[in-house]
């Protein structure tokens, strides 16, 4: 397989591994114009538009054709683990070669583009694109913003030299030449420098007293392996002293002689270092001193302008003056206060200002991207549209569900006609979309035509004409939509005696959709459903679920869940479940029952909490009551909630729960009902689970 | 960086629950653009933070 040139076969679930494997070999040999290339090319996988998305176990899927042949590819899931692999080589992998360098950025560009899908920022554009935005105003748009952010950019970069200039001028410059040598250091460098060699000075101290202990040591021992064991020692604290007496020379502090540091570690110049090595600290503790002070007077020498181009207050002031104190404490605090004084002139300089460069400058990558997705939006709306046809009758009549033009009224309620009195037609202010397939407008909530009810004789599905009549509905001839009355109800079509006009039916069963019915005839509402058990998930139950399905990585877990969330397992699991049960439901017709909501992470007690409050519960509640003769007040409200009760616990142990035997015989108490034929009628006859101790977590709550 | 993230997030958030089909049917033009705006900031920070 070549990177340059992928085929949608080489992303298939049998050949990614070897994918994977060429894109690591790919990058750990820097050869980022290949991993470019692969980025790019799946990223016109991902945008391109009419590729049709699956979901399979909760994973995006995509159908890509490519190389001749169609393959359903997890593209989600490739898109995660290139991500990673990048991120791994920019924390692991440097780079030296400006070229390399500025390939990898390159690369890094094109991962971009996999953000958009964490965002509805199509359903944004879409919606532009709906009310007559065009690609012009669009790019016009984002050409005065990115001109705005250039405006920006330079303002910060002014700022960035000026602020810069300021520090060197006052602070100095540090300047290395290529070897790594100082040819100048700012003060904030020589003062870390001088602290630096200090600690390393103290830490040689007790490196020298470890080795010439090992030494000693080693002199009188007679057992080869203690003997090999000193050696050991004693090299390694020889190691730690040649890198230690390295770090100090290269750190090359003022007045001190470099010298002394090189193989201070030998025999033969061990005992004389040592000697020496106090005094030796005590130049790095003048130097560090010397360093305060010419600080000092540098600061108070600056005139008022000087002081406010870096930010100098009073108070800063007054801390300079004070970094020789007599008072050590006074001394001590003040040193803080001006180290602390010079980072955060230092951080704004080298980290701040450039980060908000970066940042404009991002924005200007990514909104110039925009354009191009606005535009490849944009094809795809017209390519939608142009399979629709508009069917213009001349002068826009309006057309009803049968496809025949309505004839006006006037206000007497007497039909309209013209002067030469042919009939006058309502006309509509948009044009109306036409069903290619039956000819006939396009109306929102159409019935569509019915196939199948189920036989309650048999339980198999069986043709139908129709399946029942309705109080027939108005539609607004200016939007094409149902009426609707200020309290939301659609309104109603009135007979000359003032009773509602009959028009059939078409319930929605089909031969593929037969659970739906009984869906439909429980009151099912999918999106209310959904939206439950989003509610009862918090974020971070979320990310804990989405990790332990491996779904996403850990930036997209950490920001945007609830956006992953909708390809969880848990969710869609719970969602078949709880399907399952309102068909039992229907099929028994036991409304006061109600499987619970959720099971996977919280305890019970919430469980039924939540499944108390729900909608659906309230729904239910009021199906009840109707079926008592429309007298909500007559509700065994309290037998609902503790048949809600009973359904989690008989749930928990459907799933295998530990439920002690207090519990069981608590509810067999309740409900006076034995232990077996609660678990009989909702597990589908399975054995009752052996009574086990209670596993509870750490909020008292039972653990499923 | 932990104060930044904490903003990031909620705006992520509110930004996502904007986004729907409905939502945005009765946002202005004017807003849809400056969500639009949001989301390219968003995006950016979450580049930075990212890689």
């Amino acid at each position: 397989m070549d990177l340059n040139s992928l085929n949608a076969i080489d992303l298939t679930e049998a050949n990614i591994g070897t994918f994977l494997t060429e894109f690591e070999n790919a990058l750990a040999s820097e050869d980022y114009a290949k991993v470019k290339k692969a980025i790019e090319q799946i990223n016109t996988f991902i945008v391109t538009p009419g590729v049709i998305n699956v979901t399979r176990d909760g994973n995006n899927m995509m159908d890509v054709t490519s190389g001749g042949t169609t393959e359903s590819i997890d593209i989600e899931g490739i898109s995660h683990a290139i991500t990673q692999r990048v991120k791994n080589d920019y924390a692991s992998h440097n780079l030296t070669d400006a070229t390399k360098i500025a390939a990898r950025e390159d690369a890094k560009k094109e991962m971009n583009k996999f953000l958009t899908s964490m965002f509805n920022q199509e359903n944004l554009m879409e919606e532009l694109i709906n009310r007559g935005f065009s690609i012009d105003e669009f790019n016009r748009q984002i050409d005065r913003l990115n001109d705005e952010s250039k405006v920006t950019i330079d303002a910060l970069k002014n700022e960035h030299e000026a602020k810069a200039k300021a520090f060197d001028d006052i602070f100095g410059a540090d300047s290395k030449i290529k070897t790594g040598d100082y040819l100048s250091k700012t003060y904030p460098t020589r003062l870390k420098d001088c602290k630096e060699t200090i600690t390393a000075i103290t830490i040689a101290e007790k490196e020298f007293n470890r080795l010439e202990a090992a030494i000693n040591a080693r002199s009188t021992e007679t057992n080869p392996v203690k003997q090999q064991a000193l050696d050991n020692k004693i090299t390694a604290h020889k190691n730690n002293l040649k890198m230690l007496g390295k770090k100090v020379s290269d750190l090359n502090i003022r007045g001190m002689d470099n010298n002394f540091f090189v193989d201070w570690e030998i025999d033969t110049n061990r005992s004389s270092r040592m000697t020496a090595l106090a005094s030796v600290k005590s130049i790095a503790e003048n130097e560090l001193d010397n360093t305060y002070d010419e600080l000092k007077d540098r600061v108070l020498k600056l005139s008022t302008s000087e002081k406010n181009k870096l930010g100098i207050t009073a108070a800063i002031e007054a801390e300079f003056a004070k970094v020789d104190d007599v008072d050590p404490t006074i001394k001590s605090n003040a040193r803080k206060a001006v180290d602390r004084y010079l980072d955060e002139k230092q951080k704004e300089i080298n980290s701040d200002i450039p980060g908000k460069i970066k940042m404009e400058e991002r924005m200007i990558e990514l909104r110039t991207e925009n354009k191009q997705q606005f535009k490849d939006m944009a094809d795809k709306i017209q390519d939608v549209k142009s399979r629709i046809d508009y069917k213009k009758i001349d002068s826009e009549v309006f057309l009803d569900q049968a496809g025949n033009p309505v004839q006006d009224v006037n206000p007497d309620g007497s039909p309209m006609v013209d002067v030469n009195g042919n009939p006058v037609y309502i006309r509509t202010k948009y044009v109306q979309l036409i069903d290619s397939s039956t000819g006939l407008p396009v109306f929102e909530g159409t019935p569509p035509a019915p196939k199948f009810e189920i036989d309650p004789a048999t339980g198999n599905p069986r043709e139908v004409e129709a399946y029942a009549t309705r109080d027939k509905r108005v539609i607004d001839h200016v939007t094409g939509q149902y009426s609707r009355n200020p309290d939301g109800s659609f309104v109603i079509e009135m007979d000359g005696m003032g009773n509602p006009v009959q028009e059939i039916v078409f319930d929605e069963v089909s031969d593929t959709n037969v659970r739906d019915y009984y869906l439909q005839k429980a009151g099912y509402n999918k999106e209310q459903a959904l939206q439950q058990i989003d509610q009862l998930y918090s974020r971070k139950d979320m990310r804990f679920a989405l990790k332990a399905e491996g779904i996403g990585n850990p930036i997209t877990r950490f920001f945007a869940p609830k956006k992953l969330w909708q390809r969880s397992r848990s969710r869609s699991n719970f969602l078949r479940n709880y399907e399952n049960g309102l068909i039992e439901l229907e099929e028994r017709k036991e409304y006061e029952e109600v499987i619970p909501m959720k099971r996977e992470i919280n305890g019970l007690s919430r469980i039924f909490e939540r499944a108390k409050n729900s909608a659906i519960v309230q729904h239910l509640l009021y199906s009840a009551g109707k079926e008592q003769g429309d007298d909500p007040s007559s509700i065994d409200k309290t037998g609902l909630i503790d048949n809600l009760e009973r359904a989690a616990y008989e749930e928990a142990i459907n799933r295998g729960a530990h439920i002690g035997a207090d519990e069981i015989t608590e509810i067999r108490k309740k409900k006076g009902d034995t232990h077996e034929n609660l678990v009989k009628r909702h597990t589908k006859g399975t054995q009752a689970p052996a009574n086990d101790i209670i596993h509870r977590d750490d909020n008292n709550d039972l653990e499923l | 960086m932990g104060r930044e993230v904490e903003e990031l997030i909620k705006a992520l958030e509110k930004v996502n629950a904007l986004m729907t089909k409905e939502n945005l049917k009765k946002a202005t033009t004017e807003e849809l653009l400056k969500y639009n705006e949001q989301i390219n900031r968003i995006k950016a920070m979450i580049i930075e933070v990212g890689y």
